[in-house]
């Protein structure tokens, strides 16, 4: 008989590598929305940039994007959403830049080629009526016009570049242009050409490497005369990788990184460890860290011997299955923060930041007891149940066996939707 | 006795999403009045400028948000409308007293400061003055 379903079956291995496709997938995307999310929120700071502003000065403007470039300026797009233009706003950078009695946020829009088409004052802390003074001098608004960003940053001197003072608001119309002149040089040239960052490795991001590659060796090694030492391995982790390192991947570490810049020069050692700490379990289905490195599991490993398994009471399988969506409920509490700036931090959710002792809060040392002594009745209670960090990166493994959608690929993909979701709302539905 | 266990188990789940989304909202409720102070401060502050250039000095004494909130409305250089955030948005002129804002001035009237304190804890929230802290930002 012929056998339809089977007919449309796809070979298993191209699932499986489909699959492990959409799970990478999933974690881009996610790791997208939230970067372009905080491009935003960098770019417009505490008061957002609206299209209204710029229409002022192109009217053909309908949207604006982050570019998340170094000037952390906004691209105006049209229509057809080719790029016509860059936004950018003087505050937070020229809050020092006092006047009479405050700093002003000055906007700026440039052509596309960075050509200075005009300037605003949005709103300011200085004197209103200097301000308004400032605002209607035409002479002083429209100087800026027709020079390129390199250019006004380059202004050392304002008599000198043609620009002067409002009569009656000299402080003010002067706060201004420097405003404009330190807005114009973040991101730009002037900046590139001192001296770049030293690349840094000392002696913490070694040792990381070491734990990783003794990980790495015990997960892929199963000599007896090499797993024997697994126990002193494990307490190492314990007090070398969590208590000295104190560097534990977690929520807090990873959100930072995507929503600013991966400190590729200060902490090599630390994000090589990160991205071999996803990429090897993606390659080869061995969860190294969470088998192998992370204290936190050492040490539920180690408590779970402290009861006898017949005088442990076991959880039902619903009940398992009810827990088994506190993780990734976790993974939507960081995405709402972070999308959200909420006053949450995140390392208050994870047990990690306890092994830093005295800088742990209260919330990270709460978690990281609950969590233990759940260990000490249900096997592994925190990895199974409370992790989200571990739950990601169980998410993104490679499955051994045979693979199918699963309820993590579903959960992968609401939390890919809340993300675009979150991304596509204006930034005032966040009180931002 | 199956379906009970199964309803058991829903109603973790339930309970286990109620609880993070209360915790959600009270944050981000905590995030507007953020915001919401902030832009009463920056009101006030357009509000002592104003004085100040009619003036050429600020209010000359220290007072509490609402003195100073129902002097700058009486000389027209505040709206009436002005919303209390700790207040579910009350007029200010109608809140009660204490509230969270409190104004600052030295002997000569010559510099100002904004403060922002929680009402119910008291911690300063933010400071907008004439001299350290002239941006919100
Ligand atoms: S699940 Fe979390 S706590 Fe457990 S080993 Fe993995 S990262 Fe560590």
């Amino acid at each position: 008989m012929f056998d339809r379903r089977a007919a449309f079956r796809l070979p298993s291995r191209i699932k499986k590598t489909f699959l492990q496709l959409y799970r990478l997938a999933i974690l881009a995307g996610i790791v997208l929305f939230v970067r372009q999310h905080a491009d935003r929120v960098r770019a417009d700071g505490d008061w957002p940039i609206s299209v209204n502003e710029v229409q002022a000065f192109l009217p053909e403007a309908t949207t604006l994007r982050a570019t998340g470039d170094q000037r952390n300026s906004l691209e105006i797009l049209d229509n057809q959403r080719n790029a016509i233009g860059f936004a950018m706003r003087s505050m937070p950078y020229s809050k020092e830049i006092v006047g009479y009695s405050g700093p002003s946020d000055v906007l700026m829009i440039t052509d596309k080629d960075e050509r200075m088409l005009g300037i605003a004052i949005r709103s300011s802390y200085d004197t209103p009526s200097h301000v308004e003074d400032v605002e209607i001098d035409r002479r002083f608004m429209k100087r800026w016009n027709e020079r390129t960003l390199t250019e006004v940053a380059a202004i050392t001197d304002l008599s000198d570049a043609g620009i002067y003072s409002v009569a009656g608001a000299t402080r003010t119309s002067e706060a201004v242009a420097w405003s404009i002149t330190e807005r114009a040089q973040v991101g730009g040239s002037a900046g590139a050409a001192t001296a770049g960052p030293k690349w840094q490795w000392d002696w913490r991001d070694t040792a990381m490497i070491s734990f990783l590659l003794l990980g790495c060796l015990f997960a892929f090694q199963k000599g007896k005369r090499l797993q024997k030492w697994r126990p002193l391995f494990s307490i190492a982790t314990i007090l070398i990788f969590g208590l000295l390192l104190t560097d534990l991947v977690a929520q807090s570490l990873l959100i930072g990184w995507v929503e600013s810049r991966v400190p590729w020069y200060s902490a090599l050692g630390t994000i090589l460890f990160v991205f071999a700490v996803f990429a090897i379990p993606w390659f080869t289905s061995q969860p190294v860290y969470c088998q192998f490195i992370c204290p936190h599991g050492n040490l539920q490993r180690w408590l779970m011997k402290v009861i006898p398994a017949k005088r442990k009471p076991r959880l039902g399988e619903g009940t398992k299955w009810a827990l088994s969506f506190l993780p990734p409920l976790l993974l939507m509490v960081v995405l709402l923060t972070s999308f959200w700036q909420l006053e949450l931090d995140l390392a208050s959710i994870e047990p990690f930041d306890a092994y830093a002792l005295r800088a742990a809060g209260i919330g990270t040392i709460l978690v990281a007891i609950v969590g233990l002594a759940a260990s000490t009745i249900i096997p592994m209670a925190y990895c199974k149940y409370g992790c989200p960090t571990g739950w990601l990166l169980d998410f993104v493994r490679k499955r051994s066996g045979k693979d199918r959608f699963s309820l993590a690929d579903g959960l992968g993909l609401a939390l890919l939707g809340l993300a675009f979701l979150l991304s596509r709302l204006p930034l005032s539905a966040f009180a931002i | 006795m199956k379906r009970k266990k199964k309803a058991k188990n829903w109603l973790l789940l339930i309970g286990m999403i109620a609880t993070l989304g209360a915790w959600m909202i009270h944050l981000s409720q905590d995030r507007l009045l953020d915001q919401r102070v902030r832009s009463l401060i920056l009101t006030i502050q357009q509000g002592v400028q104003r004085y100040h250039v009619a003036e050429e000095a600020y209010p000359p004494k220290s007072m509490s948000g609402i003195d100073l909130i129902k002097l700058l409305q009486e000389r027209g250089e505040l709206s009436d409308a002005l919303a209390n955030p700790w207040a579910s948005g009350a007029r200010f002129s109608e809140s009660p007293t204490p509230n969270g804002i409190a104004y600052e001035t030295d002997i000569f009237a010559e510099s100002f400061a904004i403060i922002a304190t929680d009402p119910e804890t008291g911690d300063v929230l933010y400071r907008l003055d004439s001299s350290e802290n002239p941006s919100l930002e």
